[in-house]
């Protein structure tokens, strides 16, 4: 695992905690899962570096996460809408708490409103961006896989804490 | 008159001069809450997150899992005069007793997701909380007043 | 006395969280106005009566800042008392945001961290001068 995997691992545990009340099985490492059962979403970011995130989740994982971070009682479901829309905006969540890590904290990045993938969307093919780093993670509801793509590695400049500034 | 609550168990006092009091709160998480009108208060030790991993375990003793025994002591709580909009929670624990990476399972940490779900859930918000970490504590609620302190390795310091 | 809310964020599911946050906080809750962009925030601030903004940062048309901006320009809201919900990592923009005297709650938030700051607001409000 890159620095890189181990900061967005970090993210994702802690935002899945905080924001869904949801936790890891296991350390690391996760099942193969098959991509026809999985939601796909990206976020978009620009600022000292462009870039996206991508996030892969296993279907069944989206009802859960929007009954909690909705609070609701056990029973009560969440509508499609609202599942969608829980699903971006974790992205959306992941995606501002890791930039800061990766670059520098005094960096300014604009972040665009996440958009669901339809299933047969290849949207690496599309953009010219490198891998910066992918993880697989199984958890308590589901499995999801996230992808950090940019078009560069972050610069000794861009990740310094005094960090020169878009 | 000073109580001590067990692991997997749970306290309930209306009487002022009482302390309730529960030990060794490693992974496991200690819930007190207190009416300051009503008063009413009391102290849970719950040691585990899910009840369904061990379905008959949780019917015999709701208070080893954190969703099934969180409900049921509000609800004691509740019958014995506590009033949920003067309710006032404070929670400690959830420890990773040995640090490092040996905590596989990550119990404590679970125990407390599981918690702050069921209390969001509820519409319940904390006042006052001192989890995670890896030292055990000890943890005090005094009934007449609502006041809740700890004690980790000899030290006391309130829970505010 | 009740407040009266606006919340300004495109995730109807945060926009909920935060409702429900101040619901069962104990807050005097009055009514509530939803926007999902920093331009409808400033068409729903121009219509009714509100006492506290939530606005995020990241939105589509018009961003929170410069939604930030407009209402500071305006002498009817240069007071309205601002909680920026956002994920906003960057200390730079942080700074910014506060200068215009907004108050900030990182995303994912806590319920407890959205009821201290509104009760530190309210507080404020009702110091004697």
């Amino acid at each position: 695992m890159n620095p890189t995997e181990q900061a967005m691992r970090g993210v994702v545990e802690e935002t899945f905690a905080a924001l869904a009340f949801m936790f890891p099985l296991d350390a690391e490492g996760a099942a193969a899962v098959d991509p026809g059962t999985m939601e796909r979403a990206v976020v978009e970011f620009s600022g000292p570096f462009r870039g996206a995130l991508l996030i892969s989740a296993s279907a069944e994982m989206l009802e859960p996460l929007a009954a909690n971070m909705l609070g609701l009682e056990d029973g009560v479901c969440p509508s499609r809408e609202q599942r969608r829309d829980a699903f971006k905006e974790l992205l959306n969540v992941i995606c501002g708490n890791l930039l800061p890590v990766i670059a520098s904290p005094r960096q300014v990045f604009d972040v665009n409103e996440p958009r669901l993938l339809a299933g047969e969307d290849d949207y690496r093919s599309a953009v010219r961006l490198g891998e910066l780093g992918t993880i697989d993670m199984d958890l308590d509801t589901g499995h999801i896989r996230l992808t950090l793509l940019a078009e560069h590695q972050p610069t000794a400049a861009e990740t310094a804490p005094g960090g020169k500034q878009a | 008159m000073k109580h001590i609550v067990g692991v997997a168990d749970m306290k309930i006092s209306c009487s002022s001069g009482d302390v309730l009091v529960t030990h060794a709160l490693g992974s496991c998480l200690g819930l007190a809450v207190h009416d300051p009108v009503a008063v009413v208060g009391g102290l849970l030790h719950i040691m585990l997150p899910q009840a369904s991993i061990a379905p008959e375990k949780a019917q015999s003793n709701p208070f080893m899992f954190v969703d099934s025994g969180v409900p049921v002591f509000f609800r004691q709580l509740y019958a014995a005069g506590a009033v949920k909009p003067r309710c006032v929670v404070s929670v400690a624990g959830g420890s990773n007793i040995g640090g490092g990476d040996n905590d596989r399972f990550a119990i404590g940490k679970r125990n407390y997701i599981m918690l702050r779900k069921l209390l969001w859930q509820n519409g319940v918000l904390v006042k006052a909380e001192d989890v995670g970490g890896t030292a055990p504590r000890t943890m005090y609620l005094e009934v007449g007043t609502g006041r809740t302190w700890l004690n980790t390795a000899g030290q006391e310091r309130p829970l505010q | 006395m009740a407040l009266n809310i606006l919340v300004v964020d495109d995730s109807a599911v945060t926009r909920a969280m935060i409702i429900k946050t101040l619901r069962v906080s104990g807050i005097d809750v009055g009514e509530v106005h939803e926007a999902t962009n920093g331009r409808a925030g400033l068409e729903e601030l121009s219509r009714h009566w509100v006492d506290l903004a939530f606005v995020d940062i990241n939105m589509p048309v018009m961003d929170g800042e410069e939604m930030i901006n407009q209402v500071r320009e305006n002498p009817l809201w240069a007071n309205l008392p601002i909680i920026v919900v956002s994920t906003e990592g960057s200390q730079t923009r942080i700074e910014r945001l506060q200068q215009k005297g907004a108050h900030f709650v990182h995303k994912p938030f806590s319920p407890e961290a959205v009821r201290e700051i509104v009760n530190q607001i309210i507080g404020v409000a009702h110091e004697p001068n």
